[in-house]
């Protein structure tokens, strides 16, 4: 389970690191020298490391091309290949390959479930929230213990205006994970003090920001009836309420811009 | 099952690479587990290694070799390419243990070879460089590589001759292999500045090159190629009388 989090939080965030888009060289001819004597699984693991390096050092377009020395020279079965490369791919902005990679990962693995996660991910970014969401109730259909699938899905029905199946998701994540049992030991008033924290993923902490994200937007709905039908009358404070959400949904909240979960501030990093 | 779980334990290390803070600002400071999971095999280290020493980072290369040999100490490819990483950082006892352990665990290792023979090129100790070389030969006939390089310690020690002839054999053997290409440049170039010192040696201190300095010299061959010009050459003509 804790692996797979990681995927899945990973490409999250893949779609928020805005990267240059840097010209693509796929039509030079492959040149994969490195141990080419050696084992297919000698060089596979060569070329995920050299792929791995290339992206720790922001080298998107070196680390792809690792990747396609690996699934078009070497091993075209290899999954993982495939799986970093869309990654690379959702970096790049360069969705339509990023769902080609995945698609061949679920051609060549059809169980894989990080596939569908991470895909439907590239298609809310492309917009495509009707694919997104078949990916994500694809996922829960088949594992129900899928968090982040519940996550990911909320995202898209909030982006759908509907809060109340948001809601529904992330309160599903929160119990499926235990993180509210886990929130309510380290916050009980009678714990000793020094007592130390218990071993959980960080990351299952996001459902609880989302949810502030969209009782905030039914907030600024609710803020936004009162001053319609109150006018001129309206009281002050409530207007700056109002108009301090509606920059907050217009920038670092937007929903409908791919990148709201980065802003949302649930990376792993943070923690 | 198992692939399921390397592919899920590799992406799982990408993304950590993917999210992680810009770790090369404090390279002193890490550790293998920065690099990969102490589960993932010796030839992905490598890789790593490569693709930093390929950006120039060679510390962190050094350090993704040397995890590397952590999963698997007898792993000769790690040990010949931190040597040369060794070799660039001017380690050069690092360098050559290095070389000297991956030979003792492959006699036949050419690259272990080759690179032992450019460490000891470097360090002027020509016999040694060429003795490496040759070996490599020896192992893999068709390691234009190795020709190349003993090349360059024929060149060194002005035996130019010799030193055309295993260039020759490098682009025969590896007709796309550039690096013979350049070399055989500076080797020509090399026995035309003795030519142009011999003809000075000979026609008495003082005299000019008949085309002038030998940068004006190829500068009008460069033109004179480019535009079909053969007039160059008549500037060296002897006429009888």
């Amino acid at each position: 389970m804790k692996k797979r989090v990681i995927i899945s939080l990973v490409v999250i965030l893949v779609l928020v690191m805005v990267g240059p888009v840097l010209a693509q060289d796929d039509d030079k001819e492959l040149d994969c020298p490195a141990f080419a004597n050696s084992s297919t699984e000698n060089r596979v693991t060569y070329y995920v490391g050299e792929g791995m390096a290339y992206a720790d050092s922001g080298q998107v377009s070196r680390a792809i091309y690792s990747y396609t020395c690996i699934v078009e020279l070497i091993d075209p079965t290899y999954v993982p290949g495939y799986m970093a490369r869309a990654m690379l791919y959702t970096q790049r902005h360069d969705y339509e390959l990023a769902v080609e990679d995945f698609n061949r990962v679920i051609d060549l693995q059809p169980d894989f479930l990080a596939a569908y996660n991470n895909r439907g991910i590239v298609y809310a970014a492309q917009q495509e929230y009707e694919l997104a969401l078949a990916d994500f109730d694809h996922v829960l259909g088949a594992d129900s213990g899928y968090v982040i699938a519940y996550n990911n899905r909320a995202v898209i029905y909030a982006i759908l205006g509907d809060y109340d199946q948001a809601i529904a998701d992330l309160e599903q994540a929160i119990s499926v994970s235990g993180i509210d049992a886990i929130y309510a030991e380290i916050t009980d008033p009678d714990r000793p003090a020094g007592t130390e924290d218990p071993e959980y993923n960080p990351n299952h902490a996001q459902p609880y920001a989302l949810l502030g994200i969209i009782y905030s937007a039914q907030a600024l709905d609710n803020y936004e009836a009162y001053l319609r039908l109150k006018g001129s009358q309206s009281d002050a404070r409530i207007q700056s309420a109002a108009g301090s959400l509606e920059s907050r949904f217009t920038f670092e909240l937007r929903l409908d811009d791919g990148t709201w979960l980065f802003t949302a501030a649930f990376s792993p990093i943070a923690g | 099952m198992k692939r399921l779980t390397i592919c899920l334990m590799i992406l799982g290390v990408l993304g950590t690479l993917l999210i992680a803070l810009p770790i090369t600002s404090a390279q002193s400071e890490m550790t293998c587990d920065d690099l990969a999971p102490a589960t993932v095999p010796a030839s992905l280290f490598v890789g790593m290694g490569d693709a930093y020493f390929a950006q120039g980072d060679q510390t962190l290369a050094i350090l993704a070799y040397t995890c590397g040999l952590a999963q698997d100490d007898t792993y000769t490819p790690a040990y010949v390419n931190r040597g040369f990483a060794h070799l660039v950082q001017h380690n050069d006892t690092a360098a050559e243990d290095d070389f000297n352990r991956a030979l003792e665990l492959d006699d036949a290792s050419v690259a272990a070879y080759n690179n032992r023979g450019l460490l000891y090129l470097s360090q002027g100790n020509f016999g040694l460089a060429i003795t490496d070389f040759t070996l490599a030969i020896t192992f893999d006939p068709n390691y234009a590589i190795a020709y190349h390089n003993r090349a360059l310690v024929h060149a060194a020690e002005r035996n130019y001759d010799l030193a055309l002839a295993d260039l020759q054999q490098a682009i025969v053997l590896d007709p796309e292999y550039a690096a013979p290409h350049a070399t055989l440049g500076a080797v020509y170039a090399a026995m035309a500045l003795e030519s142009y010192q011999t003809y000075a040696d000979i026609a008495g201190e003082g005299a000019r090159l008949p085309g002038g300095e030998p940068d004006s010299i190829l500068n009008a061959q460069k033109r004179g190629l480019e535009t079909n010009d053969f007039s160059i050459w008549l500037i060296f003509w002897t006429p009888a009388y």
